[in-house]
């Protein structure tokens, strides 16, 4: 679950400004006409690479990229990058007509690039948008871009490129394990409605090497990608306040994934719902009730707002006790709407062992 | 000094028709001043806002070369990391006649360059683009002003039709932005999605302009230089923006002309109302001396009257002026609409600068009125100050005095030309001290001319006709400045038509010049100006062989856009005798045509090299796809076309250096037995399947461009007529003085046996008498400000070299109103004067 729905909001928030000035977001959503849209409703096959590329059709769609690098001497980074296809209208099926300016499209994109700095404890974020006209931003293939900001496929796996300032950040990509599909053979459902739903694939686990580049001094870096595929046209219900979204790579090659959906009242929704992945790519999915989270602290942002710093995460199935913490406490970034997404370390047991590991966690619905 | 007051103003009272006229003249002249004023600060304003309502917070302007600029340089700067940067696409549209800027804009790389204030934005947040994003999904969406919509009648979700060029788009109102009053500059600016812009306006895969941002860091400005093609440049904004506020200043010049003429007459005429009371009550003031009144005394009394009378003045011209300044902002806006940009029309601001100009000429202009005679009356013994003909005597003193001054005025006004090449405001200035020198010479001219218009009248009238000019140079001190106050206004009919109508005759004589060909074909010129694709080139031979067609010329005309503003450059293939067209003011064409149509050089218009200080054998420096290169100055052509001027040049060279093909104009010569309505009917037959032309003949373009030029002259006509309202108050003010103060003397006259048609008469005559002499004295006063006009002023401001025509029918018809406006003003007071039985006001002394 992402921040997309956040994103989509802010886009409607504007544009149906004029019905809605004090209702609440999730509202707003509720009131956008999804008409003229696609909907995932039904289990359909993959296939790669076809499916790395746009959906169009659907109302919004997401590349979601997150990692923990290593730079020389053991330098700690976090990075995320991301990239979000938001159909404000259904696209026109007509084919372009001659004289039509190349700047129409319904289309718009928006992106998110953060670096996490472990230590000068410093979190650099930045966000985009742009129409996808196809030449400002886009998607051809397997290539999603926004201005200079890109991820695209390469022959093994794929490269990722971002700067803004003197932020600068080259990656590519390593593929280790296959595609898992999400839920329901990559169907997603987030509620009981039908339709209520995404098609949903993850990339666990991308060896990555590069560059980042801060104030001028480059560090080559490497470790970890997490890259998450989603595409649906309907999003959160209507008792749903925000979410929790665990993504860890564990010292023993496994993978956890889990998204937390929070109600009202702060309990967990029904419907949220996880994978954990062996090292060799098979999927366990993970119910709501299989997965135990504690919270043991809680960091107050500066701009208003708690939200939790720090986890006991136990899945009692399959033996996995996990303490998580950020590297540091401030990776919230200030864009509309405001949510924290940041790195983590991994401490605990599978059983018996210790087992390590790292990640990122996404926290939305906590800003004040 | 109660009862002082109380003294002097009891006479005010008795006579309230003085009272009232004092501050009718006050009024009338504060009006006229704050209704010009108004007039231009609201042009100038609405040029400045609308200027800034499209350049936003932009300091530099990325502008492309000859053939526009294309999208991909903006696409290429922003995948090239260049974010501080906005695409425009910018033309003008007509909605139910109005003219509306259509400024097409990327949301998305906005919202740091603008501050769109859309109503339901209010929960933005800190985006603050509100409800602009229903641009991307509503197809052909607008963002209009309040006010505008209101104007329309049209409210949000309201469809309405834009005309473009023939064309007709269906837009529909998405929202609406600012409040009624609010008047941020986007009044008469819709603002819509790049895409929509681009579609109407024509302007598929262009861009008008790239908007950048670039603080300090020089780098910035070094990167993106580094990113463009060779034929599209990075301005400063503020540089390019000054550049196009004096192309327009230009044509405020013939409004700030009138301002300057205004201002005068408005003071001449607050001028003679006060003083004219101070003069009346000489003997008072007589009295109240012999009284024991200290002079001191008796001036602070005069000053606090005059000064209370002025304020009552002031307010109701300010008023006034407000009223007749939306008259006339409504004409100049539909005046500039025309030639440069989107002004609104209808609504006014007093700003304070008006009103402050419109207080301190009225205060001033009281305080000297009423000092300098107060003082001049308390100067004498009592006794004296009762005598009339003390007063009378002192001015003719000062004949000389005025007359040296006047000398000085114009010798100085010589100096400042002479060592001021082109600035506007020196070349105002020298026209304003020449006027005001002439107002100088208005009385010693009264006095030179009576002597001979004594036996004139004499002749014509008989007995009243001499006393009746006597009685002017009698009365000299007020005569002579109501003469001064008609002099000018009439001089400024003389001059604006000495030089509007040397000017008409003169673009008339270049426009049967210049409009060679018997037909004009173009396509339709879009957006900013630019005809992106001009005549289909196979539709082109398909017009030539229309039967009646003897041969054409092609001609392709692009704007060039440079910091000091934009440069029309023509590209023409020069057709045998299409040579004609130029009238050379400098080179020969025997030298020039062979050195041009071989590209050797450029022509330019004599605008152009005014402006630039270019001469023939001088290189220019122009930016081509090419990157910049230098060209040859061959030969100075005469142009009255708008703006900065204009370059030509031979159209092989131009393909050569911006490899554009493109034609967008032709020149068709007809065979002599053709029949020219039956071939624009064939053209347009022709025309009509492959796009919209515009076709017309050369009769009609000639009457277009001066209905254009007519229309664009509207204003002064107005003025004209302000200006005689307020000489005709101070003519009128004149002689109820003089038929008022000679009261008794007509009284004598009438015991003497006159009869009262024959008192009539004199007044008649006097002030028909005075506006002869004004009408007379305005004449060359007129020629010589209408040389400075075209000579100094028109020159100065536009770069036009016009030869000076005296329209002789403009002169005479200056004379003819000079008199009778003088006899209008005459006939309130010819009755007055006869009313009163002579007895009683024998007794009355």
């Amino acid at each position: 679950m992402r921040i997309f729905i956040i994103l989509i909001v802010m886009l409607c928030n504007v544009a149906y400004a004029q019905q809605n000035v004090s209702s609440g977001r999730l509202d707003i959503l509720r009131d956008v006409a999804e008409v003229g849209f696609l909907r995932a409703t039904t289990v359909k096959p993959f296939t790669f690479p076809k499916d790395h590329g746009a959906h169009p059709g659907y109302r919004h769609e997401w590349w979601y990229s997150t990692g923990n690098l290593e730079g020389p001497e053991g330098r700690r980074f976090g990075y995320e990058l991301t990239f979000f296809r938001l159909a404000l209208a259904p696209e026109d099926k007509k084919q372009i007509e001659e004289n039509k300016s190349g700047w129409k499209t319904p289309v718009a994109f928006a992106a998110h690039f953060a670096v996490t700095d472990v230590e000068e404890e410093d979190f650099h974020f930045f966000d985009r948008y742009s129409r996808a006209d196809g030449r400002l931003a886009g998607t051809k293939g397997t290539r999603v871009w926004l201005e200079d900001w890109s991820l695209e496929q390469s022959e093994d796996g794929w490269v990722i490129k971002a700067s803004e300032g003197d932020i600068k950040l080259n990656l590519d990509l390593k593929q280790v394990k296959p595609p898992v599909l999400n839920g329901d053979q990559g169907l997603s459902r987030k509620s009981e409605a039908i339709g209520n739903a995404t098609y949903y694939y993850t990339l666990p686990r991308l060896q990555s090497t590069g560059s980042i580049e801060i104030s001028g001094e480059t560090f080559s870096v490497e470790g970890l990608t997490w890259l998450d595929r989603e595409w649906g046209t309907s999003a959160l219900s209507s008792d749903q306040q925000g979410w929790d979204w665990y993504a860890l790579h564990l010292s023993d090659g496994s993978d956890l994934m889990f998204y937390n959906l929070r109600n009202m009242d702060n309990s967990r929704h029904s419907y949220s719902a996880g994978s954990l992945i062996s090292p060799t790519g098979e999927k366990t999915s993970l119910k709501a009730e299989d997965v135990i989270i504690e919270v043991t602290d809680y960091w107050e942002s500066p701009l208003g707002g708690r939200y939790p710093s720090q986890w006991r995460l136990s899945i009692p199935n399959h033996g996995i006790n996990l303490n998580i913490k950020p590297v540091i406490n401030n990776q919230e970034l200030n864009t509309i709407p405001r949510y924290w997404e940041g790195a983590v370390d991994v401490i605990g047991q599978r059983g018996e062992d210790i087992i390590e590991g790292q990640g990122y966690v996404e926290l939305t619905g906590y800003s004040r | 000094m109660g009862n002082i007051l109380k003294a002097l103003s009891s006479y005010l009272f008795r006579h309230p028709g003085q009272l009232a006229l004092a501050i009718i003249g006050l009024a009338v002249g504060i009006a006229v001043i704050v209704a010009v004023d108004i007039a231009n600060e609201s042009a100038r304003k609405s040029f400045d806002s609308s200027l800034t309502a499209v350049t936003g917070d932009a300091t530099h302007q990325i502008i492309g070369g000859a053939t526009g600029l294309d999208e991909s340089v903006y696409i290429d700067l922003r995948l090239g990391g260049i974010r501080t940067i906005a695409p425009i696409v910018e033309g003008v549209v007509r909605i139910e006649g109005e003219t509306y800027q259509l400024l097409g804009i990327d949301i998305f790389a906005e919202t740091s360059f603008r501050d769109y204030q859309v109503e339901g934005s209010g929960s933005g947040g800190s985006s603050g683009a509100g409800g602009v994003f229903s641009l991307l999904t509503e197809d052909n969406g607008v963002l209009m002003m309040r006010r505008s919509a209101a104007r329309l009648g049209l409210k949000t979700g309201d469809p309405f039709t834009a005309r473009v060029f023939g064309a007709e788009h269906q837009g529909i109102v998405l929202s609406l932005m600012g409040d009624e009053e609010s008047s941020n500059g986007l009044d008469r600016v819709l603002i819509t999605d790049i895409s929509v812009a681009q579609e109407w306006l024509g302007l598929v895969g262009k861009l008008s302009r790239i908007d950048v941002m670039i603080g300090d860091e020089d780098n910035l400005r070094a990167s993106i230089e580094a990113k463009l093609p060779p034929d599209v440049q990075l301005l400063n904004a503020e540089r390019r923006n000054n550049s196009l506020q004096e192309m327009s200043s230009g044509f405020n010049t013939s409004l700030t002309a009138m301002s300057l003429f205004a201002l005068l007459v408005g003071v001449f005429l607050i001028y003679n109302c006060m003083s004219f009371m101070v003069l009346q009550r000489r003997p008072i003031i007589g009295v109240l001396r012999a009284l024991g009144v200290t002079r001191e005394q008796l001036v602070a009394a005069l000053i606090i009257e005059g000064l209370v009378i002025a304020t009552i003045g002031v307010l109701i011209g300010l008023f006034t002026g407000k009223f007749l300044g939306e008259q006339l902002v409504s004409l100049v806006s539909g005046n500039l609409s025309d030639h440069y940009y989107s002004v609104r029309g209808g609504e006014v601001t007093l700003a304070a600068t008006t009103i402050l100009k419109g207080v301190v000429a009225g205060l001033l202009a009281t305080l000297i009125a009423v000092v300098v005679p107060a003082i001049e009356a308390v100067s004498y013994p009592p006794r004296l100050t009762l005598v009339r003909s003390v007063v009378e005597e002192s001015v003719h003193n000062i004949l000389g005095w005025l007359a040296l001054a006047a000398g000085l005025l114009v010798i100085v006004a010589g100096v400042v030309l002479t060592f001021t090449d082109v600035n506007l405001i020196a070349g105002f200035f020298a026209l304003f001290l020449v006027i005001v020198s002439s107002a100088l010479l208005a009385p010693l001219v009264v006095k030179l001319m009576t002597p001979l218009l004594t036996i004139i009248m004499g002749y014509a009238v008989g007995l009243p006709g001499r006393i009746a000019v006597r009685g002017i140079l009698k009365s000299l001190s007020r005569t002579g400045v109501a003469i001064a106050a008609l002099t000018i206004a009439v001089a400024e009919i003389v001059g604006m038509g000495v030089m509007i109508g040397s000017f008409r005759e003169n673009v008339e004589d270049w426009l049967i010049t210049s409009l060679h060909s018997d037909i004009y074909v173009a396509a339709p010129a879009r957006g900013g100006g630019l005809s992106l694709n001009g005549i289909d080139p196979e539709l082109i031979t398909k017009l030539s062989q229309v039967n009646g067609v003897s041969h054409y010329s092609g001609a392709r005309g692009v704007k060039l856009e440079t910091e000091n503003g934009s440069i029309q450059l023509r590209a023409v293939d020069m057709s045998p005798d299409g040579g004609n067209a130029y009238d050379f003011l400098m080179g020969y064409p025997a030298e020039i045509w062979p050195a041009f149509n071989a590209g050797e050089g450029v022509i330019i218009t004599d605008p152009y090299a005014y402006n630039f200080g270019l001469n023939i054998g001088d290189s220019l420096t122009l930016p081509t796809k090419l990157g910049s290169r230098e060209f040859k100055v061959l030969g100075i052509y005469r142009d009255y076309n708008a703006n900065q001027g204009s370059i030509t040049i031979n159209r092989s060279a131009y393909i050569t250096y911006w490899q554009d093909e493109v034609i967008s104009s032709l020149g068709i010569y007809l065979r002599e037995d053709a029949d020219e309505v039956a071939v624009i009917d064939q053209l347009n037959a022709v025309g009509a399947p492959y796009q919209a032309l515009i076709i017309g003949s050369n009769k009609q373009i000639r009457e277009m461009s001066l209905r254009v030029f007519d229309r664009t002259f509207i204003i002064t006509n107005v003025l004209y007529w302000l200006a005689m309202i307020v000489a005709f108050v101070g003519v009128l003010a004149a002689a109820l003085a003089l038929s008022l103060e000679r009261g008794k003397e007509i009284a004598i006259l009438r015991a003497l046996g006159m009869t009262r048609a024959q008192v009539s008469k004199l007044i008649v005559v006097q002030c028909g008498t005075m506006g002869l002499l004004a009408g007379l004295f305005a004449l060359p006063v007129g020629m010589i400000s209408g040389w400075l006009l075209i000579n100094v002023i028109n020159r100065r401001a536009f770069g036009w070299q016009i030869d000076m025509i005296i329209p002789i029918d403009t002169l005479l018809s200056a004379l003819a109103i000079a008199i009778v406006t003088a006899l209008i003003a005459a006939i309130y007071p010819a009755w007055y004067a006869t009313k009163s039985a002579p007895v009683s006001t024998l007794r009355e002394e």
